[in-house]
């Protein structure tokens, strides 16, 4: 228990220094929302002050990053200049999206990357695992972006599958399936290259992890008591492979909000990556400083799971001998 | 099976390892036999090729990179199995995610030997309780651990157990202890032993005969204290304990 | 006796997670000589021998090196040599480098004179000087302890505590590195041996200690103790080591 208190009050020290870091970086960067607007010769200056002031943006620093905080503690993330509503909303009403997106393909990835680095492991040495390598390390190299354009570009000139969006334009009038299936055609390629991308890192931590149990002297002593292969692999082996792999499932959780970030921009998917872009370009910040503020809030959860889950898991961490 | 009759016999065992430089010779024509009940003691220095040894009559030498030839005989074994090996680190030896129990059964499981878990534990002197049976490894004292492996061993039924430097992580108090188990499944249980050690006290406890090796070669054989006699006698003495 | 204690403990306890392992112990050590530490497995003798070390604090009491308390610079001087030679060298070294690694770590000599007296210590520990460029994994167990040995009298210490390090040693490997402390001896080294093995260590100490359970229940001169043990540990540790000695 003291444990957690510790590790929770250790999260709000980051919280609050990633966001006093944020607003900083922000706030050094040149301009603000209405320094566009300098430009346009119809507007004249005292109009642009005069809406700097109704926007609270001429106060200090320390007054407006206190301000933010005392707000952003109570759940209200302020007031986005570019959307002309409060942020808090706005941000969620994407997330839902984000998550959908990252969701599912962390779950297929994992899924996908399990079995592969198990096969692997066990076949090391072997014409199979060193091409499974070579497949892996290709996909490892090829950037998310190359990737991500090349489908983009084979689905527009076939046609099989939606080039963009989430839904189609009739979403509203089909039925439930007809919606489901709809949201999964446009989750499939997003998701796919993000897929593509995580699965060459799981799967070589797995059989990295995996192999290294299965060299060990407590495999071999299995194996000379006459454990069969199959089981000794899956009842004996994998669980004690599990430790690296807790560790690196926190890191997928943690990442679940910014892993997709760039995916979501060039595929057009509506999550959060879109909004946070066209929030830095605008210098719309509290929408920036939300987004930024989720994200590190699910790294930290990400982080705190995965260590109560290797609590659990190894009995070496849960009970002292 | 009565004690006695032929068990195990090595004749022209020869390993070679497959190393940087080419092939190198491990092991040089080695030949012995164990019979049924029968304690036979592995006795040499680190790096003698008792390990080695004992993995070649096992057949867990790594297949690719060591060549072994020669025969390894087996006689007579019922459908039982034939060895079981204990490995020399008990901690290293043991899953260290499962428990006691399941360390134990998944070995019965394996062989459908029918033993109890229970019981297998009494035969190698562990006082059986609820906290033994649910711990870890990491839990158990080095004698404790030891014993487990023992048990695992003897899940098999094996005709003979091959033991690597079973006492070297005992304490002296310990080691009596554990060589009086030896002593006492050879008698009840008609169960042979190859026993490694580099210590000669040990040997000449439990042992009916002793070979051994240097270099990996069989340089001496016999009684332990035919064996051992002839070693330079404040060396021996300075060698007994673990 | 006389000679002044170089390294002594002082009523020191320490407990693990509410088990207590030591229990007020007090035990000195005088330059040149050897005391045996025994003990069976659990008695605490290893824990007392890494704080001796300073590779662990007591909870209470004190460590006195030379008559003041033990601070971490004197460390050099008190060296401790592991039981699981595996475990203490690093296994990507060559055997030079760990050897000259207590050198080049107090900055003692230039390069060439630390790899000349790597060798040296090499040699005299019986291992050849051209395996000096081997890695550590490629030693076997009995060499890798030869090698933490070396290592640690390459820096001229003041103290040895020896924690079960024969135990991998072949008699006439033993022989030599008994020889090597004894001569250290003669010029101050003071040394302890921790074991559990009594017999193999009264033919060599000149005092012993015997512990059980977190304290030290019986000491003194190694020949009285081995023929009056007052305590039933003894007893049972000198049986034990007499059971398992060769018929001669």
């Amino acid at each position: 228990m003291k444990y957690i208190g510790g590790r929770i009050l250790h999260s709000l020290f980051l919280l609050f220094g990633v966001s006093l870091l944020c607003f900083l970086l922000a706030d050094l960067a040149p301009g603000d929302y209405y320094s566009e607007l300098r430009l346009d010769p119809t507007i004249s200056a005292d109009a642009v002050a005069a809406m700097r002031a109704r926007a609270g943006l001429n106060r200090p620093f320390v007054v407006r990053y206190g301000a933010w905080a005392a707000a952003a503690l109570r759940g209200d993330f302020g007031y986005s200049l570019a959307y002309g509503a409060p942020a808090g909303p706005i941000v969620r009403e994407r997330i839902r999206a984000t998550l959908l997106l990252t969701g599912t393909a962390t779950l297929v990835a994992w899924l996908l990357a399990v079995p592969w680095g198990v096969w692997s492991a066990d076949r090391r040495g072997t014409w199979g695992d060193a091409a499974s390598r070579a497949i892996l390390a290709l996909l490892l190299a090829i950037p998310d972006l190359l990737l991500a354009i090349v489908l983009l570009v084979w689905a527009v000139e076939s046609g099989a599958l939606p080039a963009g969006g989430m839904v189609s334009r009739d979403f509203a009038a089909t039925g439930t399936a007809g919606k489901l299936l709809d949201v999964a055609r446009h989750l499939a390629l997003p998701a796919g290259v993000l897929v593509l991308g995580m699965l060459p890192v799981l799967a070589r931590h797995v059989r990295a992890s995996v192999g290294e149990a299965l060299d060990s002297e407590f495999a071999a002593s299995a194996r000379a008591n006459g454990i069969p292969h199959r089981r000794l692999l899956f009842r004996h082996v994998l669980p004690a492979a599990l430790n690296p792999l807790i560790s690196l499932f926190g890191l997928s959780l943690g990442t679940l909000l910014s892993a997709s970030l760039l995916v979501e921009v060039v595929m057009g998917w509506p999550g959060l990556g879109p909004l946070f872009l066209d929030a830095i370009m605008a210098r719309d910040f509290t929408i920036v400083l939300a987004v930024v503020m989720l994200s590190t809030l699910f790294l930290i959860a990400g982080n705190l799971a995965a260590d109560l889950l290797l609590y659990r898991a190894d009995p070496r961490i849960r009970v002292r001998s | 099976m009565p004690a006695g009759t032929p068990l195990l016999e090595v004749e022209g065992l020869v390993v070679d390892f497959a190393g940087r430089g080419g092939p190198r010779r491990v092991l040089g024509d080695i030949s012995f036999a164990i019979a049924s009940g029968e304690i036979a003691g592995l006795f040499g220095d680190s790096g003698c090729g008792k390990t080695t040894l004992a993995l070649a009559i096992a057949g867990l030498l790594p297949r690719g990179r060591y060549r072994v030839s020669g025969s390894v005989r087996w006689h007579g074994a019922e459908s039982g199995r034939r060895l079981s090996f204990v490995f020399q680190d008990p901690l290293l030896a043991l899953n260290p995610v499962l428990r006691v129990r399941e360390q134990v059964s998944e070995v019965i499981r394996a062989h459908a030997s029918g033993e109890r878990v229970e019981e297998l534990l009494e035969l190698v002197r562990l006082p059986v309780s609820r906290r033994l049976l649910d711990a870890y490894p990491h839990q158990l004292s080095g004698g404790e651990r030891q014993r487990v492996l023992l048990a695992q061993a003897l899940a098999a039924r094996p005709a003979l157990v091959i033991a690597d430097e079973p006492f070297t992580a005992l304490d002296v108090i310990r080691v009596v202890e554990l060589a009086s188990l030896f002593a006492d499944l050879k008698e009840r249980r008609g169960i042979s032993f190859l026993v490694i050690s580099h210590s000669a006290g040990v040997l000449a406890r439990i042992a009916d005969f002793v070979l051994a090796m240097r270099g990996g070669r069989i340089v001496d054989r016999g009684t332990p204290s035919e064996v051992f006699r002839k070693s330079i006698p404040a060396a021996a003495g300075r060698n007994h304990g673990a | 006796m006389g000679r002044e204690a170089l390294l002594a403990a002082r009523g020191v306890s320490k407990s693990y997670g509410g088990r207590a392992v030591l229990r007020d112990v007090s035990l000195e050590v005088a330059s040149g000589a050897v005391l045996g530490l025994v003990g069976a497995s659990g008695s605490g003798k290893s824990t007392l021998a890494r704080c001796l070390a300073l590779f662990e604090s007591p909870d209470a009491g004190e460590i006195l090196f030379e008559g003041r308390p033990l601070v971490a610079r004197a460390r050099p001087a008190i060296q401790l040599i592991l039981q699981q030679p595996a475990a203490a060298l690093n296994p990507r070294f060559t055997a030079e480098e760990i050897v000259s690694e207590p050198l080049e770590i107090q900055g003692i000599g230039t390069r060439a004179q630390r790899r000349e007296r790597a060798r040296e210590m090499m040699a005299m520990v019986g291992l050849e000087r051209a395996a000096a460029g081997r890695r550590a994994l490629e030693f076997s167990g009995g060499e890798r302890q030869r090698l933490a040995i070396a290592r640690a009298l390459a820096i001229e210490p003041k103290v040895l505590i020896l924690d079960e390090s024969f135990s991998g040693l072949d008699a006439g490997v033993g022989a030599t590195v008994i020889g090597l402390i004894d001569d250290a001896r003669r010029r101050g080294l003071a040394c302890i041996v921790v074991s559990h093995d009594v017999a193999m260590v009264a033919q060599w100490v000149e005092e012993i200690a015997v512990m059980d359970d977190g304290a030290i229940v019986e000491q003194g001169p190694v020949a009285r103790v081995a023929a009056e043990p007052r305590h039933e540990r003894t007893r049972q540790l000198w049986e034990a080591s007499a059971a398992l000695a060769l018929p001669l």
